[in-house]
């Protein structure tokens, strides 16, 4: 018995001496899922609905954060959303005053989820074709200790997960205007394919997703070949860029590059064309130098021997004269 | 006496050995070979859809253009009497003119009734037949032992009835289960080949005609067959219909129906050899998931030691800081990693931003400066998108940020690009400050998070680093400078 106690208490101060000396490891890695990313509604001025938002942690332990909701505009030409914590003045794209969040701060614990309900209710004066808003998940962010904050620089780091909003207005009558603002490829190439750019712009109520094509047409006005282009979202008032590679590597003369498409509920089309000229010069060039060497070669050899066989003639003509000479004199000595 | 007593007992012993052997060799033995002979082996009888095919009755009268249909479910009234045996995409036939138009089942809405993608053609009254036929065709195995001269193989599969029933395309359930012949001809069915015999044209005899409750598929061969491995098939463009649930079909148990392998005998084709096998169609099982669109977040700290954008990390950063510590010594890099993951199923596919909420301040008015990178090789907040530019030399204060794409379909920049603002031929750290969105303070310049990554197709898991760099001058005010790097993760729209 006496024994055990000792064990314990030497135990006791190993554990007391060179536990507070072992590192302490910080989580290392935080995963956070959202779904669905983008919600797509289509909502009657006045109508009411619930939606659901699903945030799952993938972490190991429990994760405390906020919810909150944004309005987002796409600025780029990536189609990437950009969040406002304050709405933009006049934006008539606005639908983040219109969601009500069932929670605000929550705690996920470790591999689990947390199913968010979302009640949004459209003014029964709204206005406008479509409607943008992301609802978040921000972490809390980490205390730090005023003992830490001692000749130091800090930075913490915080993230915003992000389920879209689109709600699109039923019944209202938009306007379904968009338009090629710039197409580009290289006027002069050596080799295909051909790069292709293109931006759409969409000065339309609502965000569009048109079907677009690129077709390349010979000199001959003949298809050579045909790409479609993903169907992407187009924000309102924002352009989008679209890239894409056309033909093969061997083309010969100039190709049209006919672009096509058509978006909207009312069939709108988009159209434009680019000229572009490929000839492979260099390979083009090396051959006619291989001809013209070939040929240079050729006539120097035919020359040489057409030169040969005159020469022979001739040295032939005269020793059959001389050979004549002979004979003459052979006969007159006889 | 003793001795007759001896011979008599003999006697009845030796009369009840000959009899009995007599009894067993003259009557058992025979009676076994003909009834069920063992001399057709390895037989088996392969279907290759087993599941049941399914019956059912309309419940009252359904107008043309319904698109939901009701079923009897009283016991009885039809092989299937629930619709658990029904699935999505499923072909069905409804009414008198169901065949014409077959429907396609769009959804189970429960036990009783289902849904179909388009409406009825014709209406149709209560009572009236729900089918759903099964086809299959039957590969029938086995290996004959007895020699037979210009004999057949014949193949006799359960039908319902010996009426027309059961050739009428429809499947057989309730009372009369059977295999539907549903006008099969021999040329859907395949004889055997080799056995060194010249097989002829099978042919095909539905049990009306066959005079019993089976279809018969006969092969018929010209030669001596020996023992021989076999394989014949009974369905080729014309397939014989599954049977309905049995009237006392159990579900989830399977139905059990006996097929027969003859061998036959020239020239009255009698049976010498025959088999049984038996076969068991049984419901099929739907399964079915939902793969749910989902985006994926991950941010991952790094040990210091470690090297990322080609340089060795100072510092180790946890999930939610960078933590640069104690600044010791001025005109010194010190650099710190995160490794950013995303994932998405979205068809759009992702983005990721980053900003800060304000300056790496201190105070009111003191803050460490984002950098503006090397004279000459300047890289700048704004845009978005920033620009980048070169930050090699220690000379050159400030704060920022550098990116090493690892699997990320597209980052900003990289940390060795050698083109892109101020980076140029000779850059190994391409770097730009963080755009200051002003969320919690005051930006010495305000402008919206700056795009790091994206994709625009859904993607798996895509890895990046974001390398983060503090240089501080010999002159910068003592304390505690903090900020907060916020990175927006969401679907690209």
């Amino acid at each position: 018995m006496k024994k055990i106690s000792f064990f314990l208490k030497v135990l006791l101060v190993f554990a007391v001496v060179y536990l507070p000396s072992l590192p302490v490891y910080a989580q290392t890695s935080r995963g956070l899922t959202v779904s669905p990313p983008i919600n797509n509604l289509e909502m009657e001025p006045g109508e009411e609905k619930r939606i659901q938002i699903k945030f799952y942690n993938n972490s190991s332990e429990s994760l405390v954060g906020f919810i909150k909701k944004a309005d987002f505009l796409v600025l780029d030409d990536q189609g990437s959303p950009t969040l406002f914590d304050t709405t933009p003045a006049n934006n008539k794209y606005t639908a983040s005053s219109w969601l009500t969040l069932s929670d605000e701060k929550i705690a996920i614990a470790g591999s689990d989820s947390f199913i968010l309900t979302v009640y949004i209710k459209v003014p029964i004066n709204a206005s406008g074709c479509s409607h943008y808003a992301a609802v978040f998940f921000e972490p809390a962010n980490p205390n730090i200790a005023a003992s830490d904050k001692q000749k130091q620089a800090e930075t913490s780091v915080a993230f915003r997960l992000s389920s879209l909003l689109d709600i699109s207005i039923a019944g209202a009558i938009c306007k379904e205007k968009a338009f090629i603002s710039k197409i580009f490829a290289p006027k002069f190439m050596e080799y295909g394919p051909i790069p292709v750019e293109l931006s759409i712009a969409n000065r339309s109520d609502s965000h569009i997703t048109p079907k677009i094509y690129v077709a390349a047409q010979n000199m001959l006005k003949k298809p050579v070949d045909l790409k479609v282009l993903p169907s992407i979202n187009v924000f309102p008032d924002a352009i989008r860029n679209y890239k894409t590679e056309i033909g093969q590597k061997w083309m010969f003369g100039s190709y049209r590059l006919l672009v096509n498409g058509g978006y909207g509920k009312t069939g709108q089309t988009l159209t434009s064309y680019i000229d572009v000229f490929v000839f492979p010069w260099k390979v083009t060039l090396a051959i006619i130098l291989a001809i013209i060497v070939i040929v240079l070669l050729g006539k120097g050899l035919y020359q040489g021997l057409v030169k040969k066989e005159a020469t022979m003639e001739a040295e032939i003509r005269q020793e059959k004269e001389e050979i004549e000479k002979l004979k003459k004199q052979l006969k007159s000595r006889d | 006496m003793k001795k007759n007593y001896r011979a008599l007992s003999k006697l009845i012993i030796f009369f009840l050995v000959f009899f009995q052997s007599s009894y067993v060799f003259l009557a058992k033995l025979p009676q076994k070979q003909i009834a069920e002979s063992d001399n057709i082996t390895s037989a088996s009888d392969t279907l290759s859809n087993s599941r049941l095919s399914y019956y059912a009755k309309v419940s009252g009268v359904h107008d043309a253009g319904a698109t939901t249909i009701n079923i009897q479910s009283g016991a009885g009234n039809a092989p299937d009497i629930n619709t658990n045996h029904l699935f999505p995409k499923d072909l069905v036939s409804v009414g008198p003119n169901g065949p014409t138009a077959p429907k396609t089942v769009a959804s189970i809405v429960n036990t009783t009734s289902f849904t179909t993608t388009t409406g009825l053609t014709v209406g149709v009254s209560d009572g009236d037949a729900i089918y759903g036929t099964q086809s299959a065709t039957h590969t029938l195995a086995f290996t004959t032992t007895s020699t037979v001269n210009e004999g057949a193989i014949r193949v006799l599969i359960p039908a319902g009835d010996q009426t027309s029933a059961s050739n009428d395309g429809k499947p057989d359930g309730g009372t009369t289960n059977g295999f539907d012949f549903n006008s099969i001809t021999g040329a859907s069915v395949t004889c055997p080949t080799g056995g060194s015999v010249e097989w002829q044209a099978a042919s095909a005899t539905a049990s009306a005609a066959f005079g019993s409750n089976y279809h018969a598929f006969e092969c018929r061969f010209a030669g001596s067959l020996a023992s021989t491995a076999l394989t014949m098939t009974v369905g080729g463009a014309i397939k014989l219909v599954n049977p309905a649930p049995k009237s006392t079909h159990a579900q989830g148990t399977a139905d059990t129906y006996n097929v027969k392998i003859q061998l036959l005998s020239y020239p009255q084709y009698a049976a010498i050899d025959t088999v049984t096998v038996t076969v068991s169609p049984i419901e099929a099982v739907l399964v079915s998931a939902t793969v749910n669109p989902s985006l994926t977040f991950t941010i991952a700290g790094i040990a210091a030691e470690e090297t990322y954008c080609g340089v060795s990390t100072s510092v180790t950063t946890t999930v939610d800081a960078v933590p640069f510590g104690e600044i010791n010594s001025t005109s010194t890099f010190y650099n710190a990693a995160h490794t950013i993951t995303a994932a998405t199923n979205a068809p759009s596919g992702y983005t990721i931003k980053v900003a800060e909420d304000d300056n790496l301040r201190k105070d009111v008015s003191t803050t460490i400066a984002d950098v503006t990178c090397d004279s000459g090789k300047a890289c700048a907040q704004g845009g978005p998108p920033g620009t980048q530019g070169q930050w090699q030399t220690t000379s050159t204060a400030g704060w920022g940020y550098s990116l090493q794409n690892s699997t990320a379909t597209t980052v900003a920049f990289d940390y060795n690009d050698t083109s892109g603002g101020g980076c140029a031929v000779g850059t190994t750290y391409c770097a730009k400050p963080f755009n200051c969105n002003n969320l919690s303070g005051t930006c010495s310049a305000t402008n919206q998070a700056d795009t790091v990554a994206n994709s625009s197709a859904p993607s798996a898991t895509q890895t990046f680093y974001v390398c983060y760099r503090l240089n501080v001058s010999a002159i910068q005010v003592p304390g505690y400078y903090q900020t907060r790097v916020i990175y927006y993760a969401s679907a690209t729209f």
